[in-house]
């Protein structure tokens, strides 16, 4: 006489679950929205001209809607500035696959000691620095100042977010770790 | 759900005390056994039509225990790897991989995300049993995609009476840290013999990779697997129960996940890997996350005549989550359970010298996005397919053995989408495909009179309907640093193909050779898009998916020859070549030209016998040497002269190991030590999506040992 040898089947106990199994799936014909979180889609960068009265604001955008691939950049601006002048900038990304559309300054913020933004002029009429830190006191990049030379040109202005997942340090620059964004605008400094 | 099956699994795992008292060796149950043996037979009638070279012999499997699955089928000329680091490794078949080749798990079609070149088939490393490769008649039973073959990994047979079997190994490796364990009980839950079970567990965890010179940083792996099996027998009827869940946690090298053109441009000049790492088994993003579940159950009854039906049912649930190293989330960038249900019912039948074979099934598949607010790069989709074949084999002496098998597919699929920013009540966008069509393949083994000469000759048709990413992939592949575009327009791959096949035996010498063709109209993949996309994170190159015909050949060829003392020498070939049709131009991603020569050693005479010394007879060992060529075929772009891969394909390398093993004193440890890249050897694959980034596995020691309960005799 073995354990198994009862008046109900044991294969039956395997049926049953099969049974239950096949009526428990989610709805796969409701699916969510297509996004990516924590995509950046659209990059606005806030120049203030706090020698002007009143103060002068300028926003500039790159703005990608539907992500990577599908349709062109919505909008690409320029960045048009003034000779002689200080501007405070900051940087505003967000996510507008998300809905509703997600700002990223606060996840990227709190994640600074793995990111740094990188700079990059063409042109001498233009110094950028960074004036925030990270929770380790190094440099993060989304607030920073503009100081333009006392003459008119052209040029652009790269910036560069490196995604620094190890060792992020004082040396760390714009051939670190890889590149979560990476955006030339065009320059043109003006009176 | 899981919490459901955790409980079936309980219900059928403590399957009551091992009996026992088995009348081991008696006249009558040696009887019985050998009964079960031809009934196992009768259920594996595709051996008579697979050539011995198309298997890998379980001794064979021991010396690479605890390796990826396909790396353990490279031993097989025509086997090579499509990878993604060392332990992402995919089969692949004389060129073909992927969604164009099958794998069956104890004969249920394995259902997993197979698109991309990091999804490695959801299989234990230490899968025991035998493992063959079906191709033509054989694998139309198992659908019509296997235009490629079907790795067939079959479990041994249930043990029904004698004791409890106990078999426990353990792996080591020095490159990786690599540990390794697996444990299989098994044997008759009663004393009749009728109820039988089997329970297997293995893990492995494996740290950062050593090349020659550096780590390769997050290229850990943690894996663990269990297979719990009762199967019922009495009389005429065998009902079998198959429970296997599988679970991976796989680091990826971060270097490889690169974002922009530059980083890549960057990442391709460098030949030092820009990321290198010290040895550690921590695993952090980029990684994946898999978890695979899978149940049969199998009822069968023997009729009279070798006659014999049976309906089976399985389910997969199979989830796959992905982290990349960009998000700002701690949450994966794409979660996708794929649910799988599948049903038939076989009937098969021997008279006289014919065998027949009908079948039925309906299959039917979900694919959902698990991630709210993530990156739909599949769709949800639901998948049917309604099928049936009809095999009829015919064998005479004079004339061979002939196998045709005819099967038609009802395929219905249907995905659901929402678009970027659309509302939850916003109406969903569905498409609706529906496929029928026809496939048949014969195959002739044949052995020529009065000869050690084995025939086989094959041919046939197959087809294949696009996969989810092919119709509708539209963004960035992670890490690929490319956009990926879908093809709604794609209709399925049509296949014509034909192999011929020598086998020559005789004294222990032997000579196999096998050189075929396959048409493939409509073949489909990837192809460089003018002009390149700008997005917020620079310029990207875009890909893609177009059908082209193409047609691929093969050549494969093994030769063993004794040398006398136990000696014996191996050599092997396996070349394959792919291209366009009307341009001519050459297929991406297809194996270079390997060629292997080894020499083995095995000690003569009767196998170890409890004497002093005898487990010496034991002893076997050799060399093995494997030259891969450098990939000199690859596709150009239409000036015929600009290469479309990102890197120009590396180097021919040649990779030395040696090898030595035996059984320990008793009979009860078997143990295997093997020295691999013996040299050190600084090389990339053609066929390693990381050789953009970095060089492949260095030196590696290795160190098997396995104990059974009962002794044990390896040959």
């Amino acid at each position: 006489m073995n354990r198994f040898d009862l008046s109900f089947p044991p294969w039956l106990f395997p049926l049953v679950g099969l049974t239950i199994l096949t009526g428990c799936r989610p709805q796969v014909d409701n699916p969510s929205p297509d996004g990516q979180h924590g995509t950046v889609t659209t990059l606005s960068l806030i120049l203030s001209d706090s020698s002007a009265f009143p103060v002068q604001r300028d926003t500039f955008v790159f703005d990608d809607p539907d992500g990577a691939g599908g349709n062109q950049p919505l909008r690409w601006d320029t960045l048009r500035l003034r000779p002689s002048r200080t501007y405070a900038a900051q940087l505003q990304l967000t996510n507008k696959l998300a809905s509703p559309p997600q700002d990223l300054n606060p996840l990227i913020t709190a994640q600074g000691n793995q990111h740094l933004f990188v700079y990059q002029s063409d042109t001498s009429l233009l110094t950028i620095d960074i004036t925030d830190r990270d929770l380790l006191n190094l440099p993060l990049g989304f607030q920073t100042t503009w100081e333009t030379q006392n003459l008119g040109g052209t040029g652009s202005v790269e910036i560069n977010l490196r995604h620094i997942a190890f060792g992020k340090n004082s040396n760390s620059g714009v051939e670190s770790g890889h590149s979560d964004i990476k955006i030339a605008f065009p320059l043109v400094i003006k009176p | 759900m899981l919490h459901l099956l955790s409980v079936l699994f309980v219900l059928i795992s403590p399957a009551g005390p091992i009996r026992e008292g088995s009348t081991k060796g008696s006249l009558a149950m040696d009887s019985i056994q050998k009964l079960q043996l031809q009934t196992v037979d009768v259920l594996a009638e595709k051996k008579t039509s697979t050539p011995d070279l198309q298997r890998l012999d379980v001794l064979k499997r021991f010396e690479h225990s605890g390796t990826p699955m396909a790396r353990q089928l490279e031993a097989v000329p025509g086997m090579s790897v499509l990878s993604s680091g060392t332990q992402l490794a995919k089969p692949v078949i004389n060129g073909l991989h992927s969604q164009r080749i099958l794998i069956l798990q104890d004969g249920v079609r394995l259902e997993g995300q197979q698109w991309g070149s990091d999804h490695a088939p959801e299989i234990d490393p230490f899968q025991e049993g035998e493992w063959s490769i079906l191709q033509a008649a054989a694998s139309l039973r198992h659908g019509p995609e296997a235009i490629g073959g079907v790795l067939d990994l079959q479990a041994p047979p249930l043990l029904q009476h004698g004791h409890l079997d106990a078999h426990a190994s353990t792996v080591w490796m020095s490159n990786n840290g690599l540990i390794g364990n697996h444990l299989r009980l098994q044997g008759p839950l009663s004393r009749n013999g009728r109820l039988q079970g089997r329970w297997q567990g293995s893990s492995r965890m494996s740290g950062n990779l050593r090349l020659p010179g550096a780590y390769l940083a997050n290229t850990g792996t943690r894996e663990q697997s269990t297979t719990a099996e009762l199967q019922y027998s009495q009389g005429k009827w065998l009902i079998n129960n198959y429970l296997r869940l599988y679970r991976l946690r796989q680091g990826l090298y971060p270097g490889a996940h690169v974002e922009n053109t530059e980083d890549l441009q960057r990442a391709l000049e460098s030949s030092e890997p820009l990321w290198e790492g010290r040895f550690g088994y921590q695993i952090q993003r980029p990684l994946q996350e898999v978890l695979h579940l899978q149940y049969s159950l199998r009822m069968q009854r023997s009729h009279s005549q070798g006659g014999l039906s049976s309906l089976r049912f399985g389910y997969q649930d199979n989830q796959r989550k992905e982290y990349d190293t960009r998000s700002f989330l701690p949450l994966p960038e794409m979660a996708l359970a794929l649910g799988t249900h599948t049903a038939s019912y076989t009937y098969s039948q021997n008279l006289g010298r014919w065998r027949f074979e009908e079948a039925v099934g309906l299959m039917f598949q979900q694919n959902l996005n698990q991630a709210s607010n993530a990156r739909q790069f599949i769709r949800n989709y639901q998948n049917q397919n309604l099928w049936g074949y009809s095999l009829v084999a015919w064998e005479s002496a004079k004339m061979g053995r002939h196998e045709w098998a005819l099967r038609f597919d009802q395929v219905d699929f249907e995905s659901y989408y929402r678009a970027p920013g659309s509302q939850p009540n916003d109406p969903v966008t569905r498409d609706e495909r529906s496929f029928h069509r026809w496939s048949a393949a014969w195959t002739w083994n044949y052995r020529l009179p009065q000869t050690a000469w084995l025939l086989s000759l094959n041919a046939g048709s197959g087809w294949r309907p696009p996969s989810a990413p092919e119709w509708y992939a539209n963004g960035l592949h992670q890490g690929m640093a490319a956009l990926e575009l879908g093809n709604p327009l794609l209709g399925p791959e049509q296949t014509l193909t034909g192999n011929l096949g020598l086998e020559w035996k005789k004294n222990g010498r032997l000579f196999h050779s096998q050189v075929g063709s396959r048409q493939i109209d409509g073949f489909i993949f990837l192809a460089p898009l003018q002009p390149p996309a700008q997005t917020i994170n620079g310029v990207y190159p875009q890909f893609a998916y177009v059908g082209r015909d193409a047609t691929l050949t093969h050549w494969n060829t093994k030769a063993s020859l004794p040398l006398g003392s136990g000696w014996r020498l191996d050599m092997s070939a396996a070349l394959v070549r792919g291209r366009e049709r009307h341009r001519g131009a050459w297929l991406g991603w297809m194996p270079a030209d390997r060629w292997t020569v080894g020499l083995h050693h095995a000690a003569q005479g009767e196998p170890a016998d409890g004497r002093p010394f005898s487990f010496l007879r034991t002893l076997r060992g050799g060399v093995e040497a494997l030259h891969v060529t450098r990939q000199s075929r690859v596709p150009l772009g239409l000036d015929n002269n600009t290469s479309l891969d990102y890197a120009p394909a590396p180097s021919a390398y040649t990779l030395v190991r040696i090898y030595a093993g035996g059984m320990g004193p008793g009979g009860h440890l078997q143990w295997m030590f093997s020295l691999d890249n013996l040299l050190n050897t600084r090389y990339r694959d053609y066929m390693n999506r990381l050789r953009y980034f970095s060089d492949e596995q260095g030196f590696n020691l290795s160190l098997r040992l396995q104990y059974h309960l009962h002794r044990h005799n390896p040959a």
